[in-house]
C-alpha cells in the first residue's frame, strides 16, 4: 500500500497568489525568452539589439517566431488541458486527447487532402480538423449503439474501433501515395510541426482554443464531480450527461483545432496532466491550471528545440514524444521507489 | 468566481497584447537590408561588379505569373525546398550561378551532390538539412530564395514575411523548363544564355522527335516504365500518370506507353499480375535512390519475372542515372530521351551514341571541361546502355 | 405523526420491457425524522428503488412525492439539496485527499462555475469530524481501508445536508466497530431532523436502528409498517423465502434461521 506522508505539498494552500502568478508568468517569460532563440543570426541566442536595428531580425521575430511560439503555447495548453479533462471524464489516467478517433481522424484527413485535394496548409488543416470531428461523432454514435457496458466503456470501445478504422484508411492512403513526393509529406505531417504557422493560422485557431480552454478552466472543479460514479454525481446535483458532453466537446474541439495546425503531436496530453497532478494533487481545481501552464511551457520548449537543433526542422512530434516518454519513465521509476520504501 | 474572471481577463489581455505586437512591421527601405554576416558578403561583392550595368528596375516574372521587382541583380540567392536539386541543376546552367548562389537545401535523391562535385569553387556555400524553414534560411541572409511553385503556401509565404524576395520555378514539363530557364535568365541578367539553352533543348528534342513522329503505330513497341521501391523488404512497383514527363518521354522516343489506361494521381502502385496481363515488349525500371541497376538485376533472376516476354528477350532495362535519374523534369531529361530512343527504336537510332551524348551534354549545358567530366561525371553514370 | 416527507405510490420500473419489473407497483410512505429500512434478500430491487427515490431513474408508472411535490418537478439542484445518497461503494480512480473528496458534497450549494470556498471547507471538516476521521483529512483516498472509505462516503453526504439521506447497504462491508459508528451517526442525524432511508439484506442491522420497515421481495413490497408490526417471524420468513424465528436477547431482536446447514 501507499506509505507516503499524509500531508504532501499543496501549493494552492501554501501561497495562492504566488503560485497563481508563477503559473501565469512562467510560460510568458519562457515565451519572451524564446523569441530570441533560433538560428538567426547564429544558432541559439539572438542579441536584443537586432530587434532595434535589423529588419530581417524584426520580421523573423514578429512575423514568424511570435505567432509560432504563441501557437506552440496554445498547443501545449490545449493538449494538456484536454488530456486532463478526458482522464477525469473517462475515469482513467491513461486516456489522452487523441482518444475517440480524434487524432487518427485528423491524420487520415490530412493524408486525404495531401493525396487528392491540395498540399496547401490551409486545406490540409481544414480537412484534418473536419475528420477529427468526424472521428469523434462516429465514436459517439457507435458508442450509443453498442448494446452492453457502461457509457465510458462503450465510448472507449468505439473510440478504439474508429481509431483503427482511420489508421487502416491512413495505411491505404500511404500505400497509394506517390513515394517520392506525397509520402514524405504525409509522414512529415504525421510527425507534427509548427514550421508553417503564421498569424493567419493563429487567428483561425484562436477563437476555438480560447473558448474551449475558458470552458475547461471555469468548470475545472466540476471535473472532480464527473469523475465520480454516475449515481453519486447525480445525487450531488450534477447534470452528468450535459456537463460531460460540454467538457468533452470543449476538449475535442481544442484538440482537433491544434492538431490540424500542428500535426500529430503526441505525449503532451498524457504526460503533462500526470506531472501536474504530482505537483498540485488530484483535485482538478488545482491541477488543471497547473496542467495548462506546464503544457504551454512544454510546447514552447519543444518548439525551441525543433527550431534550433539542426539546419533543418525537426518534427515537433518526435521531440515531444522523446522528452515526454523520458519524463514518464523517470516518473514511473521514482514512484515505484517511493512505494517500495 | 472572481479569481476565474481575473484569469480570463489576463488571458485575453495577453493574447491581444501579443496580437498587437504582430501588426504588420513597417515596410523597410532597402538601406537597412545590408548583409549581417560580412564575410561571405564581401566575397560576392568583389565579384558582383563584373556584371552589366543594371537597368533602373529589374522585373522578373516567375512560374506563378508573379512579377518580382529588384533594384539590383540578386547576388545572395538560396535554393530550398522539395526537389531543390532540380532547381539547382537548372540554375547552374548559367555561368553566374557559382558566384550568386550562396546556399541550398540538400535534397538529392541519391545523396550525391552534383553542385558541390562539379563546381569545386562553390565549396563555401551553406548547405541546409532537409526541411529547412525560414528560421534556418534567415541566418544565411539571402536576398532571393527560389523554390518549386507548389511550395508557395508551405514555405514561400513565410520566407516573404521575413522581407526576403521569393521566385518560384515550375520544372514539371519540357515547356515549363524552358520558361523557368528564361526566368533564371532574367534573375541572372543573362537572357542570351537563356535563349541559347532553350534552343539547345529544342535541338535535343527535335533530334529525336523528327525521326519518331513518322514511325507508324504498329512499329512502336509496347513499353512499361515502372518505379521500383523497396521499403523494409516490401517491394512495390508504380507507374506514372499520363501527364508526367516519364510518359511523354516514352511517347517522344517512339514507344507505346502501355500503362496509360491506369487512372491515378502521381504514381500509382500496380501488381505483378497486372504487369503479366500487359506482358509488354520492353520494361524500363527506375529507382530514385540510384539503385536501378540492382533492381533490374534482381528482377531478371526472379522466377515470376522470367515468364514475361520482355525478360525472356533481354529487354528489361535500368533507366540510367548519374547524380540523379534521367527520367525526371530535371535538366538531364534530354539525356533520358536520347537513351530511351536508343532502347525503344535501336535500328532507327543506331548512330546515336550515348558515350558521345553524355560528355556533349555536360559541355554544352554546364560548360564542364573534358577532364572534369571524365573525373566527376562519367564514373557515376549507371544504366543499361 | 406529522405528514409524510416521502410518498411513494404505485411505483413501477423495469430495465427492459422483456424482463419482469425490477420494482412492481410499490406503495409506501415515509414520515419525517425517522429511519426506514428497506429490507429484503439480494436482488429484491432495493437499490433500484433507492435510485428511483433519488430521481436517477425515471419510473414507468407511479409517483414519488417529496414534501407533497412530485420529485420530477424539482430542479436537479433543488433535489440534490433535499436528497443525498451514500452508495454501497465508490471507485475513485484519482488520489484526492480525504478532505478534497468530502468537500465535493458541497456541490449542491455551488453554482456551475463556482469553486468551494472557506466556509465549504469548514463544513467538510466538520463532517469529517462527525465521522471521527478528521485526523485523516490529508490522506489520499486510495490509502484508506474499506471501513474508512465507507465513513468518508458518509461524511461527503453529511456536508450535503440533505433532508432525506438514502444509504445503500451502509453496514454490509463494515466490521463491528465501524458498523456501530455508522449506526450512531444515523441515530444522531435522525435526532437532528434528517430522514433516513437505507437498504439492507441484514435484518439485524435494521432491527438495531429502524423505526419503520419496508419488506421487499422480487420487486414487490410484501409488508410495511413499524418494527413491532412487521418484524415478525412470519413476514421475515416470507421475505427471505426461508423459515426464521425472531428471538429477543436483552431487549434486542435477533433473527434465527430455522434451516440447518447440510439438512
Amino acid at each position: 500500500m501507499d506509505f507516503r506522508p499524509p500531508s504532501k505539498l499543496d501549493p494552492l494552500k501554501t501561497n495562492k497568489t504566488f503560485i497563481t502568478l508563477l503559473l501565469l508568468l512562467a510560460p510568458l517569460v519562457i515565451l519572451l525568452v524564446s523569441l530570441f532563440i533560433g538560428r538567426y543570426p547564429k544558432p541559439l541566442f539572438m542579441p536584443f539589439s537586432i530587434l532595434l536595428n535589423d529588419q530581417l531580425g524584426q520580421n523573423l521575430v514578429y512575423n514568424l517566431r511570435l505567432p509560432r511560439l504563441i501557437t506552440a503555447a496554445l498547443l501545449g495548453m490545449s493538449l494538456a488541458a484536454a488530456g486532463g479533462v478526458m482522464q477525469m471524464l473517462f475515469r482513467n489516467p491513461l486516456v489522452e486527447p487523441g482518444f475517440l478517433g480524434v487524432t487518427q481522424g485528423a491524420g487520415f484527413g490530412a493524408a486525404l487532402s495531401i493525396l487528392f485535394l491540395s498540399t496547401s496548409p490551409l486545406v490540409v488543416e481544414l480537412t484534418a480538423a473536419s475528420f477529427a470531428v468526424i472521428g469523434l461523432v462516429l465514436s459517439y454514435f457507435i458508442a450509443r449503439r453498442i448494446r452492453f457496458g457502461g457509457w465510458v466503456l462503450r465510448l472507449i470501445l468505439s473510440g478504439i474501433a474508429v481509431s483503427a478504422l482511420f489508421s487502416a484508411g491512413l495505411g491505404i492512403l500511404k500505400y497509394m501515395a506517390d513515394p517520392t513526393s506525397q509520402l514524405p509529406e504525409i509522414v512529415f505531417w504525421l510527425l507534427g510541426g509548427l514550421w508553417s504557422v503564421t498569424w493567419t493560422d493563429l487567428w483561425y485557431i484562436l477563437p476555438v482554443v480560447v473558448i474551449g480552454l475558458v470552458i475547461i478552466f471555469l468548470m475545472r472543479w466540476r471535473l472532480n464531480l464527473l469523475s465520480l460514479s454516475d449515481e453519486t454525481a447525480f445525487s450531488l446535483g450534477v447534470a452528468v450527461g450535459r456537463e460531460r458532453t460540454l467538457l468533452l466537446a470543449a476538449s475535442v474541439a481544442v484538440t482537433a483545432v491544434v492538431v490540424s495546425v500542428a500535426g500529430i503531436v503526441g505525449w503532451i496530453g498524457l504526460i503533462i496532466p500526470h506531472v501536474a497532478r504530482r505537483i498540485a494533487g488530484a483535485n482538478a481545481a488545482a491541477f488543471i491550471p497547473v496542467s495548462m501552464s506546464l503544457g504551454a511551457i512544454f510546447g514552447i520548449i519543444c518548439d525551441d528545440l525543433a527550431r534550433v537543433l539542426t539546419t533543418g526542422e525537426i518534427p515537433l512530434g518526435i521531440i515531444t514524444s522523446l522528452i515526454g516518454a523520458a519524463i514518464f519513465l523517470v516518473m514511473m521509476t521514482s514512484r515505484s521507489m517511493r512505494i517500495a520504501r | 468566481m472572481k479569481r476565474s474572471l481575473l484569469f480570463i481577463l489576463v488571458f485575453f489581455l495577453l493574447t491581444s497584447m501579443l496580437a498587437a505586437c504582430a501588426a504588420p512591421a513597417p515596410t523597410q527601405s532597402p538601406v537597412l537590408e545590408e548583409p549581417l554576416t560580412p564575410e561571405p558578403a564581401s566575397v560576392t561583392e568583389t565579384e558582383a561588379p563584373t556584371e552589366l550595368p543594371a537597368p533602373e528596375k529589374i522585373l522578373v516574372t516567375d512560374a506563378l505569373g508573379r512579377v518580382v521587382e529588384f533594384d539590383q541583380y540578386p547576388s545572395r540567392i538560396m535554393i530550398v525546398g522539395k526537389a531543390a536539386f532540380m532547381l539547382l541543376d537548372a540554375a547552374f546552367l548559367f555561368p553566374e550561378a557559382p558566384q550568386r548562389i550562396i546556399g541550398y537545401e540538400l535534397r538529392s535523391q541519391t545523396g550525391l551532390d552534383f553542385i558541390n562535385t562539379a563546381f569545386p569553387q562553390t565549396s563555401s556555400m551553406t548547405v541546409l538539412d532537409t526541411d529547412a524553414g525560414p528560421e534556418q534560411i534567415a541566418p544565411v541572409n539571402p536576398d532571393l530564395v527560389m523554390m518549386k511553385a507548389n511550395l508557395k503556401e508551405q514555405l514561400g509565404d513565410q520566407v516573404e514575411l521575413l522581407g526576403i524576395k521569393v521566385i518560384y520555378l515550375d520544372l514539371e514539363t519540357p515547356e515549363a523548363i524552358n520558361n523557368d530557364i528564361r526566368t533564371l535568365g532574367a534573375v541572372f541578367g543573362n537572357p542570351e544564355r537563356a535563349e541559347q539553352l532553350v534552343s539547345l533543348y529544342e535541338q535535343a528534342r527535335t533530334k529525336i522527335t523528327d525521326i519518331t513522329s513518322s514511325i507508324p503505330a504498329e512499329e512502336k513497341p509496347s513499353t512499361l516504365l515502372i518505379q521500383y521501391s523497396d521499403k523494409g523488404g516490401e517491394v512495390a512497383f508504380s507507374v506514372p500518370t499520363g501527364s508526367y514527363l516519364q510518359t511523354q518521354l516514352v511517347e517522344m522516343a517512339g514507344g507505346e506507353p502501355i500503362w496509360k489506361e491506369v487512372m491515378g494521381e502521381g504514381w500509382t502502385v500496380i501488381t505483378l499480375e497486372q504487369i503479366a496481363a500487359w506482358n509488354p515488349e520492353i520494361i524500363i525500371v527506375i529507382d530514385y535512390r540510384g539503385k536501378a541497376m540492382e533492381a533490374a538485376d534482381r528482377l531478371e533472376v526472379d522466377e515470376n519475372w522470367q515468364q514475361l516476354d520482355a525478360v525472356k528477350n533481354g529487354k528489361l532495362y535500368a533507366f540510367p542515372l548519374d547524380f540523379q535519374s534521367w527520367d525526371q523534369p530535371d535538366t538531364r531529361w534530354t539525356l533520358g530521351l536520347a537513351w530511351l530512343a536508343t532502347r525503344l527504336q535501336p535500328e532507327r537510332f543506331e548512330s546515336l551514341k550515348m558515350d558521345q551524348e553524355i560528355p556533349a551534354f555536360y559541355t554544352d549545358f554546364y560548360g564542364l571541361s573534358e577532364s572534369a567530366i571524365e573525373q566527376y561525371i562519367l564514373p557515376l553514370v549507371k544504366g543499361d546502355f | 405523526m406529522s405528514s409524510p416527507i416521502l410518498k411513494v405510490n404505485e411505483l413501477t420500473f423495469s430495465y427492459s420491457p422483456s424482463v419482469n419489473a425490477a420494482v412492481n407497483k410499490v406503495t409506501f410512505e415515509i414520515p419525517p425524522q425517522t429511519v426506514t429500512a428497506i429490507l429484503g434478500p439480494n436482488g429484491a430491487g432495493k437499490t433500484t428503488l433507492l435510485h428511483l427515490l433519488l430521481g436517477l431513474k425515471t419510473p414507468l408508472t407511479g409517483t414519488i412525492l417529496l414534501q407533497d411535490k412530485p420529485i420530477s418537478n424539482y430542479s436537479r439542484h433543488e433535489l440534490s439539496q433535499n436528497i443525498g445518497l451514500v452508495p454501497q461503494s465508490e471507485y475513485i480512480p484519482f488520489e484526492y485527499t480525504v478532505l478534497e473528496y468530502v468537500t465535493l458534497g458541497r456541490a449542491p450549494y455551488l453554482g456551475p462555475l463556482e469553486l468551494p470556498g472557506k466556509l465549504d471547507t469548514e463544513i467538510a471538516r466538520h463532517s469529517l469530524n462527525e465521522v471521527g476521521l478528521i485526523h485523516l483529512e490529508n490522506r489520499p483516498i486510495p490509502a484508506l481501508s474499506g471501513g474508512e472509505l465507507q465513513l468518508v462516503l458518509l461524511a461527503r453526504s453529511l456536508c450535503q445536508k440533505p433532508r432525506v439521506l438514502l444509504l445503500d447497504e451502509p453496514t454490509s462491508h463494515l466490521d463491528l466497530s465501524n458498523r456501530n459508528v455508522t449506526l450512531q451517526i444515523m441515530n444522531r442525524l435522525r435526532s437532528t431532523g434528517t430522514t433516513i432511508v437505507f437498504t439492507t439484506h441484514d435484518p439485524e442491522a435494521a432491527a438495531l436502528i429502524a423505526d419503520k420497515l419496508v419488506l421487499m421481495r422480487s420487486g414487490q413490497v410484501l409488508n410495511t409498517g413499524s418494527m413491532d408490526e412487521v418484524f415478525t417471524a412470519d413476514s421475515l420468513s416470507r421475505t427471505y423465502g426461508t423459515p426464521v424465528e425472531v428471538v429477543r436477547v436483552d431487549g434486542m431482536r435477533v433473527v434465527k434461521s430455522m434451516e440447518r446447514l447440510g439438512g
